[in-house]
């Protein structure tokens, strides 16, 4: 086992939450990054990740039933994602809420499966 | 070896709680401290299969390997971690009359130097002991929704 007291290849990743409303969550990212990044595909998958299903619009990720939407915007120095979320439980806000934003920090498009 | 066991019922059938525990690409959206799960050695669970981890520990990195040891489905799911601090994770499912019983039992290994370094026993106990309840009570707020 590597013991660190960072972790390589992570993006920054800066957090706001703003409750505008009950039973609604907003929470803006800003993620500091050089490279593209493929946020249509590391979104989708962490969803699902968690059965919820989402379609891509224009500006990001719509999910199944009017749950909320993630979206994305480049910004000079890495990119903006918004994030909104309703129907659920608080609970289940907050949970979906860390699982993406630990996923815009740690997830690497490159790690697939690797067939043995 | 040290042991944490933690129990919930969840409403929803026990295969599609089998299979959301069951699948370790899941585990970071329910465990708290686990930032990612990579190389995984085959695209579906089975027994054999192999991953590596990277868990937050208190702003200390850890990574490893892991392997499932047993699947049963959909009743029992069961890996280690295979390198370091080693760690046994068993999943059990239960029918409870369309719900489900989960438990999740987690039996591990604590180093002497790291103990030291860090924490005394019962405190590292009871640090394990609420990230065991956290893990559960994730899952049931994500598969109740």
């Amino acid at each position: 086992m590597k013991l660190r007291l960072f972790t390589h290849d992570a993006r920054w990743v800066w957090r706001r939450q703003i409750h505008s409303e009950p039973g609604r969550l907003l929470q803006d990212m800003l993620v500091l990054h050089r490279q593209a990044v493929d946020w249509n595909g590391i979104f989708r998958e962490s969803l699902e990740m968690m059965a919820l299903n989402s379609v891509a619009d224009n500006s990001g990720l719509r999910l199944e039933n009017g749950a909320g939407e993630v979206s994305w915007q480049r910004h000079p120095c890495g990119t903006k994602i918004s994030l909104r979320l309703e129907r659920f439980s608080p609970q289940k806000q907050t949970l979906v809420a860390a699982a993406l934003a630990k996923a815009a920090r740690y997830y690497q498009p490159e790690e697939k499966v690797c067939p043995k | 070896m040290p042991k944490v066991t933690e129990t919930v019922v969840i409403a929803a059938a026990q295969p599609k709680v089998f299979e959301f525990v069951s699948d370790a690409k899941r585990a970071p959206t329910f465990v708290p401290g686990l930032n990612r799960i990579s190389n995984l050695s085959t695209a579906t669970p089975q027994v054999g299969r192999t991953w590596e981890f990277e868990f937050n520990w208190f702003g200390l990195t850890l990574s490893g390997n892991s392997e499932c040891k047993r699947f049963e489905h959909p009743t029992l799911y069961q890996f280690q971690t295979l390198t370091g601090a080693k760690s046994t994770w068993t999943y059990r499912c239960e029918s409870k009359g369309g719900q489900t019983q989960l438990t999740l039992e987690v039996e591990y290994d604590v180093p002497q130097n790291l103990l030291a370094r860090f924490a005394a026993q019962p405190v590292l106990e009871k640090m394990n002991q609420n990230r065991a309840r956290e893990t559960v009570a994730n899952l049931k707020v994500l598969l109740e929704g």
